[in-house]
């Protein structure tokens, strides 16, 4: 099944976390009497996922509670093979700055890569990045140190 | 973030994270250039190096004492795992990493790095063992004699004077000119410090390097200790002197080798060892030789130490540790109780190098004990059914009796082989022909003491031992010049 609508909106790992939370608690109420599904799905999931998860189950071949469950579990497995970026930064981002991060990161990587935010306000003018192994660290204080080091030398 | 940990991400441009901890083994994803035996460093500032890879995961083996909590940042420093060495050491009691475990001293690190984990030379930089190691100990000395450069494997029970006789022979080997390097693998800290008083009060700690790996420190650390105390030796060796390095002991290291694979969740072989327990051991052994360097021939003389359970060498660390080596001592428990000391059975002994390098007399000594003690032993059984002895048999068992007194040491005696050639003159020839034990004991003593403190007497020996060209003439000068 094609996840790739909905993972799409998914972009950190914490906007991954609450989806997960979100196909457990309808997972849940999927056998439950009366238990409105949509309403759950609108009320449980983040709302950047509402609609491409209601387009997507409505194109299902069937409605029953099963087939709902299968393409949540896969869902689910589909969320934890997303490969993972993690950014480093001084300042809490705004959802504009996330935005445009993910954009220019899924741009040269592909879709299915989420970030790892995490704030270390020790970081001057810069970021730490580090992606399957690799690793970089560019910021300002880094650079004022380095120049500093080299002024040293010279003196 | 710790400082040096930055340090090493921005140089080696790669991170990895911790995803799962198995005790001292940690999983680590990422890392994707990283070698087998790199040392890499954890976020909270704990060591640890590259074990093995699994398909996606980097096992690596941490020395932190706490276990690492999963999620944690991991660095490459791009070196493989290796010690300071030098002449700093000496006179130091250091851990498998090259720090100083007293801190009381004065301790300048050494700005030399030597890897732990280092190939074996080749057959081409290899020499035949051409000079006796004089263990100082009668019974080895002229019935198992031992070569520098020699690996020989010291087996038996606990407690049966194993580190007692390590130790001497470490100590003689010192005043011989050697560096010692005494390892300690998971001991407790009781006994490594009265090895460490053992080695002082012998006054030659200064001579000495101790890699003390403790019983409670971090398995990593214990299992690289032998490897570390190699290391040194081969710094050593390459800085021209002779080496004697005893590790004690191999089958405690064979244990945290067998954990660490278990917990990898290696196919456990062979009493649940893994199938490469003897890989490792015959690497680490292949360090030791003689060896042809710029400086002419060196020597690192091994004892590895075998802990047998209840006297039985069969075992599978026991026999694979045989194999390997040029030869063994065993340590009988049986001996011990009958209050032989030191406790070693010669005729389960086996020196592969040894005799071929012996002293000429030395030797004819050797091949005359062993005939005699062979036979006298089938007498003893025979004359233990109550049968009445005749003259020449009880002079036989005398003399029997009078030899092992002579191979009967007290724990802080270290005979020189002059000494020892004397006394067994004195012994063969019945020169205390009808005197009870005690007193044979008590005079066998005063001789030795009498050699160790009046200057006139020691030389006087020495002329005589050296004077006699064979063992008939030692006999009749010793004969003549009894003092």
């Amino acid at each position: 099944m094609n996840y790739e609508p909905i993972y799409v909106n998914i972009r950190t790992t914490a906007e991954r976390g609450a989806v997960y939370a979100a196909i457990e608690v309808i997972l849940e109420a999927l056998y439950k009497k009366g238990g409105d599904i949509d309403k759950r799905i609108e009320t449980e999931m983040p709302s950047a996922i509402v609609l491409p998860l209601k387009q997507a189950l409505m194109q299902l071949p069937d409605k029953s509670a099963k087939t709902i469950q299968t393409y949540l579990e896969g869902l689910g497995k589909q969320l934890t093979i997303l490969r993972i970026l993690s950014l480093e930064i001084a300042y809490d981002p705004t959802e504009e700055t996330i935005a445009v991060l993910t954009a220019w990161i899924r741009e040269s990587l592909g879709n299915d890569i989420i970030i790892e935010l995490s704030i270390d306000r020790s970081l001057l003018g810069g970021a730490r990045i580090s992606y399957e192994g690799r690793y970089k660290e560019t910021n300002l204080a880094m650079f004022i140190e380095h120049k500093m080091r080299e002024q040293e030398i010279i003196l | 973030m710790n400082e040096e940990f930055a340090s090493y991400l921005n140089t080696t441009g790669e991170v990895g994270y911790v995803r799962r901890v198995v005790s001292s083994l940690t999983y680590v994803e990422g890392l994707p250039s990283v070698r087998p035996y790199e040392r890499v460093m954890f976020e909270t500032g704990a060591y640890g190096y590259v074990n093995a890879f699994t398909e996606d995961m980097v096992e690596t083996i941490s020395f932190s004492e706490v276990p690492l909590p999963a999620g944690l940042r991991v660095a490459r420093t791009n070196e493989q795992l290796s010690i300071p060495v030098g002449e700093e050491l000496l006179g130091m009691m250091i851990d498998p990493l090259g720090r100083p475990l007293r801190q009381d001293t004065n301790w300048v690190s050494p700005k030399t790095l030597r890897v732990v984990d280092s190939e074996p030379l080749p057959i081409r930089a290899r020499a035949r063992v051409t000079e006796p190691c004089v263990t100082g100990i009668t019974i080895v000395d002229i019935m198992v004699p031992l070569g520098k450069g020699q690996r020989a494997l010291v087996v038996g029970d606990q407690k049966t004077g194993k580190t007692s006789f390590l130790l001497r022979t470490i100590i003689s080997q010192i005043r011989e000119g050697s560096i010692g390097i005494y390892v300690t693998v998971g001991k407790s800290k009781l006994v490594i410090r009265q090895i460490e008083d053992a080695l002082m009060k012998a006054g030659v700690f200064d001579r000495t390097i101790m890699v003390a790996a403790y019983a409670e420190d971090p398995v990593g650390i214990i299992h690289i200790a032998p490897s570390a105390g190699m290391t040194i030796a081969e710094y050593f060796r390459d800085a021209g002197e002779d080496v004697i390095i005893v590790i004690d002991d191999l089958s405690m290291h064979a244990k945290m080798h067998r954990e660490l694979s278990l917990l990898g969740r290696r196919p456990p072989g062979r009493n649940s060892y893994p199938g490469d327990i003897f890989y490792i051991h015959a690497r680490l052994m292949e360090r030791a030789g003689n060896f042809i360097t710029s400086a002419g021939e060196r020597s690192i003389t091994c004892l590895p130490v075998i802990e047998a359970a209840h006297g039985d060498i069969t075992g599978y660390i026991p026999t694979n540790t045989i194999s390997m080596t040029d030869g063994h001592l065993f340590f009988d428990y049986n001996l011990y109780v009958e209050g032989r000391r030191p406790a070693i059975n010669p005729f389960l002994s086996v020196t592969r190098v040894g005799r071929q390098i012996q002293p000429s007399i030395a030797k004819e000594i050797n091949q005359l004990l062993t005939g005699f003690l062979s036979s006298a032993r089938q007498l003893e059984t025979v004359t233990s059914f109550g049968t009445e002895l005749n003259e020449q048999l009880k002079t036989t068992l005398e003399k029997q009796r009078n030899i092992y007194l002579f191979f009967n040491q007290l724990a802080s005696e270290i005979i020189a082989p002059p000494l020892q050639l004397y006394l067994f003159c004195l012994v063969w020839t019945q020169h205390w022909k009808d005197m009870p034990s005690e007193k044979v004991e008590k005079e066998l003593h005063a001789i030795i003491n009498h050699y160790a403190t009046d200057t006139s007497f020691r030389k006087q020996i020495d002329a005589l031992t050296a004077k006699a060209t064979s063992l008939d003439a030692l006999l009749s000068l010793v004969q003549k010049n009894s003092v």
